[in-house]
């Protein structure tokens, strides 16, 4: 039976996720305060990257820490061919996408075979290895770090009031939610999921297990890579120590964990709640003392990974299958 | 020639601290299975210690050994007993974002005990260069080597010829049976963790005496000690050794005759070529694939 386009969004509709993303979208609207916009694009945007993370290494179990490799790619193609070439960030978002396939494909290529751990490290030894090659070359006429000139205008991603990069950020975690959606519900998804439960398994069933990594690893790339592009255009400077740092990588990871790992819901949870307790720590403990915030945050993120293991998307649904055991059995 | 043989020589020396380091990651992850990735943090840790010694007392930093070995082994246990013990029969991402977030903890408190200047220590022998057949090798690295050289030679023998030894590598080898053989395996993995925080310690003190040390500095340390086990394979207590004065000596040649900024890089590729080519490390045992 063909399912029509409106029953697809009928379905749609009924999630609680859907409902969820759409409150997320007003929410701009409503905060008028550039601090409050600030912190949305922020939250969008690595809702996002987590969310581009979560596909390879949540659904697929592949468990990288060098995507910021990608985002590093991104944004030093964006930035560079802008400030020192002039041409549009809108294309140099595009080639940012087509270098992060490549780049997940050559990555890929190396580090698929290697299991488990071994693979994270060596995602995380490539992704160092080009910080340090794009710090010796110094790339970009000014030196090490490059500052991206404002001149505002649609042409060149660069606008004047906060909302607009709000909600550019805001429709790239749409797409990239519809993408992983769609995936998950495909052949390819079906693959992964398997991959990632049991490679061998999936081998002995048929499954080319290499090529689905592969093909996922570079989806999972391209968004992140442009996504590294927007960043640059957002933050408008790029340093190598700063676009290539591993806690990048981290966080994209640690706001799906926390969230739930291999859900979709699970990114955008994790960075709506982790991002402005972030900045709430470092803006309410600033000064001489804004270490004491960021030893605030390492110490709740360790008490979240022992304390509930499958994230928060976990404990939801173990409250929710408490609340309707109550329901289908009052009297116990 | 005689540039390459110093080089070859410093490499060595600054390998041996290397490989003390490394074992201690070694130790930990062979025997618990725990992914530890604020093991740099832990020796940015120990360097501080060094300084602190020798700040307050004005101590030679390796005296200051005798109160900062038993302190690291109760700090290891305790670790354990909180943190690991809750953390190793969790899946492997677990393992690695929190010691990560144990790591931030780490390095925002260093940052907030010792703001982030770079600190070093001066010793009476901080300058003092011993000259052999044209050859200039400086006090520091000497000492650091001995003192390494001695710790491992200690751990070496402990894990060969002692029961508690003996009990560590059969829990390293297989968890169930060394249980089922009445091994105290929980005791078994604290004593591990200890044994690790003090190769950390003595690592530390040695390189806080020919090296400054700043909060962050973890981080290189932490992808320096993995790659140097991964390269000679895991639990193979030779092959760690090997494996660090290879990117000792790899880093001296490099940072000499190509530039200095691209040592990490250099070392970064050989491990992934060595990934490619021999997944188990040089003296990997083929089957155990983790």
């Amino acid at each position: 039976m063909k399912i029509t386009t409106g029953q697809r969004l009928q379905s749609y509709m009924k999630d609680p996720l859907v409902l969820f993303i759409a409150v997320l979208g007003i929410l701009p609207l409503f905060s008028s305060h550039h601090f409050y916009l600030q912190m949305l694009t922020l939250v969008f945007l690595f809702a996002f990257f987590s969310e581009a993370w979560n596909i390879i290494s949540g659904f697929g179990k592949q468990f990288s820490l060098g995507h910021v490799a990608f985002f590093g790619v991104g944004a030093y193609i964006t930035g560079i061919l802008y400030s020192d070439y002039g041409i549009s960030p809108w294309i140099g978002l595009v080639l940012s996408g087509a270098f992060g396939v490549l780049l997940a494909l050559l990555i890929g290529f190396a580090t698929f075979r290697l299991r488990a751990f071994f693979f994270t490290l060596s995602t995380i030894a490539c992704a160092e290895a080009l910080r340090v090659l794009v710090t010796y070359w110094r790339l970009g006429s000014s030196g090490l770090g490059t500052t991206i000139p404002a001149v505002n205008g649609l042409e060149n991603l660069t606008f004047s009031h906060e909302i607009c990069y709000t909600y550019i950020a805001y429709i790239l975690l749409l797409v990239v939610v519809f993408v992983t959606y769609r995936i998950t519900k495909s052949r390819i998804g079906y693959y992964l999921l398997a991959t990632g439960g049991d490679e061998e398994a999936a081998k002995s069933l048929g499954v080319n297990t290499y090529r689905i990594k592969l093909a996922v690893f570079a989806i999972s790339g391209f968004f992140t890579a442009i996504g590294g592009g927007f960043y640059c255009m957002y933050m408008r400077y790029i340093e190598p120590s700063m676009v290539f740092a591993v806690d990048f990588s981290v966080q994209f990871a640690v706001f799906a964990i926390v969230g739930g790992l291999g859900t979709i819901a699970g990114p955008i949870l994790g960075s709506v709640i982790l991002i402005p307790l972030s900045t709430f720590f470092r803006s309410w403990i600033g000064g001489l003392f804004t270490p004491i915030g960021f030893l605030i945050y390492g110490i709740i993120l360790v008490i979240i990974i022992l304390f509930l293991p499958g994230g928060l998307m976990k404990g939801i649904s173990i409250v929710k299958d408490k609340i309707v055991q109550k329901i289908n059995n009052p009297q116990e | 020639m005689e540039i390459f043989i110093q080089l070859i020589i410093n490499g060595c020396l600054t390998g041996t601290t290397y490989a003390l380091m490394a074992l201690g990651l070694s130790i930990i992850f062979g025997t618990l299975g725990l992914i530890n990735f604020a093991h740099g943090d832990f020796i940015m840790l120990a360097m501080y210690g060094g300084f602190l010694i020798s700040l307050f007392s004005g101590m030679d930093p390796y005296l200051g050994l005798f109160i900062m070995l038993p302190i690291s082994f109760v700090l290891g246990v305790g670790l354990y007993r909180v943190l690991f013990k809750r953390l190793i029969d969790a899946p492997e991402e677990a393992h690695i974002i929190a010691t990560f977030g144990l790591s931030f903890v780490f390095q925002y408190g260093a940052m907030l005990l010792f703001s982030a200047e770079y600190k070093s220590v001066s010793t009476d022998y901080s300058a003092d260069v011993f000259h052999i057949w044209n050859q200039y090798i400086d006090y520091p690295h000497i000492y650091g080597a001995m003192a390494a050289v001695i710790l491992i030679a200690l751990l070496i023998s402990f894990l060969r010829y002692t029961n508690t030894g003996r009990a560590i590598r059969a829990v390293s080898e297989q968890r169930r049976g060394a249980m089922m053989i009445g091994i105290n395996v929980h005791k078994i993995y604290a004593i591990a963790a200890g044994i690790g925080l003090c190769c950390i310690a003595v690592s530390g003190v040695s390189l806080i005496t020919f090296e400054s040390v700043h909060p962050t500095i973890g981080v290189h340390f932490n992808l320096l000690c993995w790659i140097i086990v991964v390269l000679g394979g895991i639990g193979s207590i030779p092959g760690t050794i090997v494996g660090a004065m290879i990117i000792a000596v790899l880093e001296m040649l490099v940072g000499y005759y190509f530039e200095p900024t691209l040592t990490t890089f250099a070392y970064f590729i050989m491990f992934l070529a060595i990934l490619m080519i021999r997944p188990s490390g040089i003296f990997g045992i083929k089957e155990r694939r983790a």
